[in-house]
């Protein structure tokens, strides 16, 4: 992929994912690399941070004899995530105005 | 590689790590491997990159979590080697980290060289006090006034050299850790 995801954009992924349902590490990592390139020693550390900041919590459930741990949106998170949300309309608009035609149309 | 020798490595790299920190990406990536599956090990160690590049991951952001959570008052010379931590884990490359490490490092040097010569001072100052104390003491039979005149003169200079020197270590830790944090800010910013 020629466009790359930035710490932000990385941040709001995993927060709508999780805004879906919770999941567990892999099959997070599994549905946000089905769209962008991205590995999982990056999610991690992302995973991790948003932790810390509150806007996701984890809870462990047996599978197989292990646990598993899942990760679940906190309400602080979902207020990140709508924040995150609204800023991207806003800066979709303005890129696809500049790829797809309408700014600058009007120039000589 | 197998899961086995990966995760061996980890476990070695993250050993700068506090020990629940460590443990809790070890357990993470041990439970990451288990959903996968077993037929998906090798898939997993090639997406996964070099046992280094996941502990550098998550050593760096491990230091620059550390360094803004300090809150300011408290931060001390400590500072400093979670700043060395954050630049050498960052998966930065290594020549650009070096510049920075460098860069970092001079200004702490020359920051502190300045208040080693006012210190020094101070030290020097405070010394004199001293010595003029001890020398007005020592005249005490012939001459009881310049006793009391050099005492006294001895005790202002070590209190003005005292004052110098804890000046100077107070200056010391908030340029140290100021020079730090500007360094944390502008990595951040590149990472």
């Amino acid at each position: 992929m020629v466009f790359q995801l930035g710490s932000a954009l990385l941040d709001a992924c995993v927060l709508a994912t999780l805004n879906r349902g919770d999941a567990y590490g892999y099959v997070l990592t599994q549905t946000i690399k089905s769209v962008v390139e991205v590995s999982e020693s990056t999610l991690y550390p992302v995973l991790r941070r948003l932790q810390k900041d509150g806007a996701l919590t984890v809870y462990d459930e047996p599978f197989n004899g292990r646990n598993r741990r899942y990760y679940r949106l906190t309400e602080v998170g979902r207020e990140r995530l709508a924040r995150y949300v609204s800023e991207w309309e806003a800066f979709q608009k303005g890129v696809d105005k500049l790829l797809l035609g309408g700014i600058g149309d009007d120039q000589e | 590689m197998t899961r086995n020798e990966f995760m061996f490595q980890l476990r070695t790299k993250l050993k700068r790590l506090p020990q629940s920190d460590a443990e809790d990406a070890i357990a993470y990536y041990q439970g990451y491997f288990d959903d996968a599956g077993p037929e998906n090990e090798q898939a997993v160690i090639e997406e996964l990159g070099s046992p280094s590049e996941v502990a550098g991951k998550i050593i760096s952001e491990f230091a620059f979590k550390q360094l803004e959570n300090q809150p300011a008052a408290k931060k001390g010379f400590g500072t400093v080697g979670w700043v060395v931590l954050a630049i050498l884990a960052s998966p930065i490359a290594l020549p650009v980290g070096i510049v920075i490490l460098t860069v970092f490092f001079s200004a702490i040097v020359a920051v502190l060289s300045v208040l080693f010569a006012v210190g020094f001072t101070g030290v020097v100052v405070a010394g004199a006090g001293i010595l003029s104390a001890v020398v007005g003491v020592t005249s005490i039979m012939t001459s009881p006034a310049n006793t009391l005149y050099f005492v006294g003169a001895g005790m202002v200079a070590l209190g003005i050299g005292a004052a110098i020197l804890w000046l100077t270590v107070w200056v010391g830790r908030l340029a140290v850790v100021g020079i730090s944090h500007l360094v944390a800010k502008w990595m951040k910013r590149r990472a």
